[in-house]
């Protein structure tokens, strides 16, 4: 017998069933016990359940009845200035132009400012709007029509001061890679409504991802099934999803039947939960290019709906992707993730400018996302469907300057302590504003609302309990909110 | 004498310290005898028993003592701790004497009692530091008697003592200032033993909140050695500070109504939201008693490509929809239906290609039914049965007027959508009249660019 063959059956030895009868009897008590008591996944969505389950996309009831059954967020990326849209400060304005005091500079860290910078009143003019009277600039025509339906929260903040650990703050709960995103959370508690479309959309305009890159819809340590797929508006809508020249669909079946038929003896072997995951996406990749195309074709949309939208068939677009959101929302998407990048107004090249650049990136938003909440509300949708709108983080009422020096163009750098952001149907009180800032926007005085607030806050719509909704991961339960979030019971409805 | 005045209170202190020891030095001394007189392997532990119990006995009379003097301090009612003391100081005779027995006829019996003692000293105990319904706090519903509905109250009833600002004492400060557990002297449970004050004299100063030794110590930082609630305790909400400061600043009137007040429509609002005033209506159909559906019903759906949902964990109400927009939804599958149709409240079937609705009188139960761009017409709406169906919509579909008249017979109706549909807008004003709180959607009216 050589070493090998000792080693195999010395380790045989440990997986006969007397040696089990014999020597780990004192262990089974304690066993019995830890999984009555719940030990080991005292949640309802543990692991053992999700294995158990045929398709670990299947719908799964909420933990409570939910005011909201999806959720499409619509995330600016680059931040975009909440003095120049919708935190009016008049105060600021009489300011504009003066050195800022250095009280307001004290200890604190800006990403690019240096020295003392002037301060930058807003730009734009701004009107009350709406029977709400909510303060919106001049730049969001069409917005300011339909603010009545919208909950303003003026006082939000973050703790990350650079672009892509503040879009992973807000899309995973934590700064640091590894976490799965809040549409993979939501997916995880929910499952998806449509067996044939992916649960968790992603669909990006601007010309570029955010730059915290793909993660911000990665799935982390949850089962890879539940990461976000992104879809475009131009060419194939999912890449590498048509068929191959010369394969016939029903080769196409046949090839992934016979796959899966061996994924599901390794599975029945391991037990891997990623061999689920593997099995799921084949199937649904089959059922997808048949559901997929018919989805995101937005040609057959009525001439009202492009006039209303904005949106040209076949070109990759913000308007098209909001069209598509709404499409997508219709045929059971649980959550649809937009990214339009392209808002970080420095000020340093004029494309980003404030007085530039970010008057034609509001153009690009303005018309498509006030028609996405006026489409949803006269579909009957906008009562179950919960609308986000923000950046990663706010802009600081100081120009910027950059190196130290007056820039050519006005922009302002990366803010904490305050922005604006907001929501609208699935259960969210309309027409109300939530928060307040100081006399120039600098930081939050009333109700301030950290990110894990939102994030608690989205989850409770949808009626899942942030603190409950866990996954046992390196040995402890996780959540999207990590240890902290509070719902904010005000802006309910 | 005087010298040692601090002695006892400081020894007091150490009570709920030293109470554990005998709890469970007497337990596994318990353990350990009944351990050694089953199994003749264990003797050893029988052998080991009078020592343990010696540690208790000796723990058991310091935590009497300890316990003694804590009582003295006036902080809890004589009456509360009555049984708690003597069972406690028992708990340390008992030991003693079963200590002093070692072995002998009568030695396990008081052995025994002991352990009975021990348990519902410590039971009690309990129950004074953390309140008497801590243990059942958490007990699952169905274990529990029947809860007492809760007292519903409208707004031009509410007295602003008993409903406004009771509950907030209640709910901060009930835990520790009650009357069995009176810290400071001071109770806060009723008006009455409010207005009385505790050890440092009054609370509470009429007229002048800022004044008032409560709100005075809420305000103090988190870590001040005299703030209330205590460190580690619950912070009293931004709101609650307001309606006690307002409360007391005019005038500390106990049995004044809220609506009699001299208040603002934000803190009208603040209070309203507060009170159980009546909870929005609940839907008749969520008052049925319906049991859940079965398993293999539902599977059969879902394999039919329905996706059937309950409205939350443990509800037998369910989501049904159908999203599959390339398949046509023909009577084969509608006909399954049937064995939800008692479940069903919420049904989807937007955009979908329906052959027959004959299935539509089966859901009774509905109360959102969603037929958006379907080919629903006047005929088939008539089939719906569903009486208390609360939001209908009807957008993109090739209803006419004259589905108006079985509009208005659905009593519950909240919102209707109809936008994209042959109603005239104008037919519709009749309905906004007979239905005032009916919300109704008559779609997107287009605004040219030159208006913005």
């Amino acid at each position: 017998m050589n070493k090998f063959q000792e080693a195999y059956f010395k380790q045989a030895e440990f997986e006969t069933r007397r040696h089990f009868l014999k020597q780990c009897t004192t262990g089974l008590g304690a066993i019995a016990m830890g999984s009555l008591v719940g030990c080991g996944n005292n949640t309802e969505r543990g692991l053992d359940k999700l294995a158990g389950m045929a398709n670990p996309l299947m719908p799964k009831p909420p933990m409570f009845a939910p005011k909201a059954k999806r959720v499409i967020y619509l995330h600016m990326a680059g931040a975009p200035s909440q003095l120049e849209l919708f935190d009016y400060k008049p105060e600021l304005q009489k300011l504009d132009g003066q050195d800022c005091p250095p009280s307001l500079l004290e200890g604190k860290r800006f990403a690019f400012i240096e020295g003392t910078p002037k301060m930058l009143g807003p730009l734009y003019d701004f009107k009350q709007h709406g029977e709400s009277r909510a303060w919106v600039s001049d730049r969001l025509p069409h917005f300011s029509k339909v603010v009545d339906d919208v909950s303003f929260l003026k006082a939000m903040h973050t703790d990350q001061f650079n672009h892509a650990p503040a879009q992973l703050l807000f899309h995973t709960g934590s700064p640091r890679l590894g976490r799965p995103s809040m549409g993979s959370w939501v997916t995880y508690g929910l499952g998806s409504e449509n067996e044939n479309l992916p649960g968790f959309v992603v669909l990006v305009s601007g010309g570029k991802t955010p730059s915290a890159g793909k993660s911000v819809w990665g799935s982390g340590f949850l089962p890879s099934v539940y990461q976000g797929v992104q879809c475009r508006s131009e060419g194939d809508p999912v890449m590498y999803l048509s068929d191959p020249k010369n394969i016939s669909r029903d080769q196409k079946e046949k090839i992934i039947k016979g796959i899966n038929t061996l994924n599901e003896e390794h599975y029945k072997e391991v037990g891997d939960p990623e061999t689920l995951t593997r099995i799921s996406q084949y199937e649904m990749a089959f059922k997808m290019q048949m559901s997929v195309p018919e989805a995101m074709d937005i040609s057959k949309e009525p001439a009202y709906i492009h006039e209303m939208y904005g949106t040209e068939p076949g070109k990759a677009s913000f308007a098209n992707n909001c069209l598509l959101a709404r499409r997508l929302a219709e045929r059971g998407s649980r959550f649809i993730q937009l990214f339009d990048w392209g808002w970080d107004g420095h000020g340093a090249g004029k494309e980003e400018a404030l007085d530039h650049g970010f008057k034609d990136k509001c153009k690009d938003v303005d018309q498509a996302m006030s028609a996405l909440l006026t489409d949803l509300k006269q579909r009957g949708m906008l009562e179950e469907t919960l609308v986000v709108w923000g950046g990663e983080f706010g802009r600081t009422p100081m120009r910027e300057n950059r190196g130290g020096k007056e820039m050519v163009y006005k922009g302002r750098d990366h803010l904490l302590e305050s922005f604006t952001m907001w929501m609208a149907g699935g259960g969210v009180k309309p027409g109300i504003t939530y928060g307040e800032t100081d006399e120039i926007g600098y930081y939050g005085i009333k109700d301030r609302t950290h990110v894990h607030d939102l994030q608690a806050t989205m989850l409770h719509l949808l009626g899942l309990d942030h603190e409950k909704l866990t996954y046992d991961f390196q040995g402890r339960p996780f959540r999207l909110t990590d240890v902290s979030g509070n719902v904010i019971e005000k802006i309910l409805a | 004498m005087t010298m040692f005045a601090w002695l006892s209170p400081f020894i007091g202190r150490f009570h709920p310290l030293f109470v554990h020891l005998p709890i469970g030095v007497l337990m596994i001394a318990y353990i350990m005898e009944l351990v050694g007189r089953r199994s003749k392997g264990k003797a050893h532990l029988k052998k080991a028993v009078p020592f343990v119990l010696g540690i208790g006995a000796i723990s058991a009379v310091f935590a009497a003592v300890s316990g003694y003097l804590i009582s003295q301090s006036g902080e809890y009612a004589a009456d509360a701790v009555f049984w708690h003391q003597w069972m406690g100081i028992g708990t340390a005779v008992l030991a003693t004497i079963t200590y002093l027995m070692r072995r002998g006829k009568y030695f396990f019996l008081v052995f025994t009692l002991t352990q009975v003692a021990v348990i519902i000293a410590g039971h009690l105990g309990g129950q004074l530091t953390h309140g008497s319904d801590y243990l059942t706090e958490n007990l699952p519903l169905f274990l529990k008697a029947a809860e007492a509905k809760k007292e519903v109250i409208s707004m031009a009833e509410a007295e602003m003592f008993p409903h406004v600002i009771l509950p907030i004492l209640e709910k901060n400060c009930k835990s520790c200032h009650n009357e069995s557990k009176m810290k400071g002297e001071l109770i806060l449970t009723s008006y009455v033993e409010l207005l009385k004050g505790g050890e440092n004299g009054d609370v509470v100063t009429k007229g002048n909140a800022a004044i008032s030794d409560m709100i005075k110590r809420i305000h103090l930082p988190e870590d001040h050695d005299d703030t209330m609630p205590p460190e580690g305790k619950k912070r009293l909400s931004e709101e609650e500070i307001e309606l006690l400061e307002f409360w007391i600043d005019s005038g500390l009137n106990n049995d004044i109504k809220v609506v009699e007040m001299s208040l603002d429509d934000r803190m009208m609002g603040i209070i309203e939201d507060r009170l159980d005033t009546e909870e929005a209506a609940v839907n008749p159909v969520f008052e049925k008693n319906i049991t859940s559906a079965s398993y293999t019903d539902i599977e059969a759906l879902t394999a039919a490509g329905f996706t059937v949902t309950p409205l939350a964990i443990g509800s037998p109400y369910l989501q049904v929809a159908y999203f599959n927009r390339l398949d046509t939804l023909t009577k084969a599958k509608t006909d399954l239906l049937v064995k939800v149709a008692n479940q069903t409240v919420w049904f989807d079937v937007s955009g979908v290609k329906v052959t027959d609705w004959t299935f539509l009188p089966n859901l009774t139960n509905l109360v959102r039914l969603h037929l958006k761009s379907t080919s629903i017409n006047d005929q088939n709406l008539n089939l719906i049965a569903a009486e208390n169906l609360e939001h209908l919509n009807l957008f993109e579909t090739n209803i006419t007027n004259a589905a108006i008249q079985k509009i208005e017979s659905l009593k519950q109706l909240q919102t209707l959508y109809i936008g994209s549909t042959n109603i005239d807008s104008s037919d519709i004003s009749n309905l906004m009249q007979t239905k005032p709180t009916l919300y109704v959607d008559i779609g997107k009216v287009i605004v040219a660019e030159d208006e913005l």
